[in-house]
């Protein structure tokens, strides 16, 4: 885990944090902090505590230790920790809209602040035209759709000019349309705003084009924390890798050549002089993104390029395997294929299976499909080296695969 | 069904001649039931969010208690006040028995666990995490109290029309608290008892015709408030 150091001013930090709920819920934080117009993305899998994290940051929750810190003041949670409160608004899962207009609705955190009818009209206008839903201003709010109130949900939040705002999967059961609509409309919404925004999902890729920066949470805790392609690239243990869609991930072991080169193993897959972790006294696990692999019609076939040169020029950079189609079905807008390799070494190991992510019209050209021999090219760089990485007290629960 | 035909001739009778004692019992019902169910509703709304916000052990148990309370009979609910107020009772002092006080004191315990029953479920019905996104909003608490009450107002107007509605129809408990003096404490409920136990069955069934005018126009008005609340709601 590594932390980067922020210029901007601070807008919440936490330290030391933990909470208890049950015996069999612990969330912990050591350490964790947003500065303005920072928009962070909250990965994790179902009760892995982002929503309890996020009640913390909201100020809605009060940690059983540790201190909160919003604008380097430390948070009050009583009667005078109100103005506080005022700064930090949360958008929840399934938003709670209150039994009135739209435009009441809208309004009623204004109000609560003590701004006046016409001012907070003014304000809810402005808000509601962004989200492109004026002419919902004088419906009954618990008559709309999933979409709509979504849509009313933000735009409330957002006409508070929060410095923090929490999104709570904003994008949960929506359909595909809504989804690709609210998400151009909130990317272009936070653009003009200073607000710092924590964005919890547990869907990867609808994140990536609206957060700067990533969190993992796993078993409560924050494990990962860095630039979106540091993470995505270079997860810090197998489970993390599975968050963040690394889907091919399998064992390795290190065999030792003579004159001190180190080799490593998994299944197909051998890599001279890896760079190896820091700590390689654990058993390591190797992985690879699905969508950086390269998939060709298997060149013995099409004698296009001399099969012996091409593994001799590029045998620092690429690995190159072979294998077979075994399923190929669309991911829209990707296509997902699976490829068996070709279990060159007599390891013991089952077969492995291979994930890739591609574009239809390049697999069309390729003419790949179910059943078709393919060769597969992985650059080196693109094989992430992770140690094999168990959590102490759920290993019996959450085998890693 | 020939007491009912009468009835219906009688009341108008009664109406028409402007009849002290018909006029006397009305006030008296008007003014135990109405004072009785606006107590009822300043002791069970606020007791009812309360109880509906709290988490604390035993709390299911008082949720069972206040359930059977609603359907609790009213006549041992008389019997007690009785043995509250008698002479030598704890509250003998009070020298209530016998006065419209002792009546409104059992009608409000009579209907407090019904109002309570009716604000809790009223507090239910709301999302779990409503308090939370309510404070997200940044409400204080007096904010947020304000807010629950216009949230709930139909269930709340539920709650005092079972309350009233119970309240009204109640004879037992006032019979034996009240004594069913004449110009006293004789209301409409009592009144009917007595005619019938006198063989009078026309104007017990006038009365009674007249006693549901009453409930009648007291639910229609409170009918007439939660509709123009729903209409608000959904215009």
């Amino acid at each position: 885990m590594f932390m980067e150091i922020e210029h901007s001013p601070q807008v919440i930090a936490v330290n030391q944090i933990s909470f208890q709920f049950g015996s069999d819920f612990f969330l912990q934080i050591d350490h964790f902090q947003l500065a303005a117009g920072e928009v962070l993305g909250l990965l994790g899998p179902n009760g892995a505590g982002k929503s309890t994290f996020l009640r913390i940051l909201g100020l809605l929750l009060k940690p059983s230790k540790g201190q909160v810190t919003l604008s380097d003041q430390p948070v009050n949670y009583g009667h005078r920790g109100l103005a506080q409160r005022r700064q930090v608004t949360t958008v929840f899962q399934k938003p709670i809209l209150l039994d009135t207009s739209v435009q009441t609705n809208v309004t009623t955190g204004l109000k609560f602040r003590g701004i006046g009818r016409r001012q907070r009209n003014r304000m809810a206008d402005h808000w509601l035209d962004l989200f492109g839903i004026t002419h919902l201003a004088k419906r009954t709010a618990r008559q709309l759709s999933g979409g709509e109130t979504r849509r009313v949900a933000l735009a409330r939040a957002m006409v508070l000019e929060p410095r923090l705002l929490l999104l709570d999967e904003p994008f949960n059961d929506l359909d595909r349309e809504s989804r690709q609509e609210l998400q151009t409309q909130l990317r272009n919404v936070l653009k003009q705003v200073q607000t710092a925004v924590i964005l919890v999902t547990h869907d990867l890729y609808e994140s990536l084009g609206l957060v700067d920066r990533l969190g993992v949470m796993l078993h409560g805790k924050l494990v990962q924390q860095g630039s979106v392609a540091g993470v995505l690239d270079h997860p810090c243990n197998p489970q993390v890798a599975s968050v963040v869609g690394m889907t091919n991930v399998w064992p390795a072991h290190i065999t030792q050549k003579g004159s001190g080169k180190t080799c490593l193993h998994s299944g197909a897959i051998t890599l001279n002089d890896p760079n190896l972790p820091g700590s390689t006294s654990s058993t390591l696990k190797i992985g690879i993104r699905p969508e950086k692999i390269l998939l060709k019609p298997d060149s013995s076939a099409s004698k296009t390029l001399p099969n012996q040169d091409d593994q001799h020029s590029s045998s620092k950079r690429y690995v190159s395997l072979q294998g077979k189609i075994i399923a190929w079905e669309p991911a829209t807008p990707l296509v997902r294929i699976q490829v068996q390799l070709n279990d060159n070494y007599t390891s013991g190991q089952p077969c492995q299976t291979l994930n890739v992510l591609d574009f239809p019209e390049r697999s069309h050209l390729n003419k790949l499909e179910a059943g078709s021999l393919v060769e597969v090219q992985i650059a080196t760089k693109d094989i992430h080296i992770m140690p094999d990485f168990r959590h102490p007290e759920r290993v019996s629960q959450n085998p890693i695969d | 069904m020939q007491p009912i035909r009468d009835g219906f001739w009688e009341v108008l009778q009664l109406i028409k001649n402007g009849d002290p004692e018909l006029y006397q019992a009305t006030f008296l019902t008007l003014l135990t039931s109405g004072s009785a169910i606006l107590l009822a509703c300043i002791i069970g709304v606020p007791s009812g969010i309360l109880l509906g916000l709290s988490r604390f052990p035993g709390r299911k148990l008082l949720v069972t208690l206040i359930n059977t309370g609603m359907g609790f009979p009213p006549v041992l609910v008389g019997l007690f006040v009785f043995l509250l107020l008698y002479r030598d009772g704890p509250l003998g002092n009070l020298k209530w028995l016998y006065t419209p006080a002792a009546m409104v004191t059992a009608q409000v315990i009579i209907a407090v666990p019904l109002v309570i029953g009716v604000t809790l479920a009223a507090i239910g019905s709301l999302e779990r995490d409503w308090f939370l996104q309510v404070r997200s909003l940044g409400a204080s608490y007096g904010q947020t109290l304000l807010l629950l009450l216009k949230e709930t107002r139909l269930g709340l107007a539920a709650a005092m029309m079972a309350g009233l509605g119970r309240i009204l129809a109640e004879v037992g408990a006032v019979m034996m608290v009240g004594g069913n003096l004449k110009g006293e404490t004789r209301v409409l409920t009592t009144s009917i008892l007595m005619w019938v136990q006198r063989g009078d069955y026309e104007l017990a069934i006038a009365l009674g015709i007249f006693l549901l005018g009453i409930a009648f126009i007291a639910n229609l008005c409170l009918t007439l408030v939660q509709q123009r609340a729903k209409e608000r709601r959904t215009g």
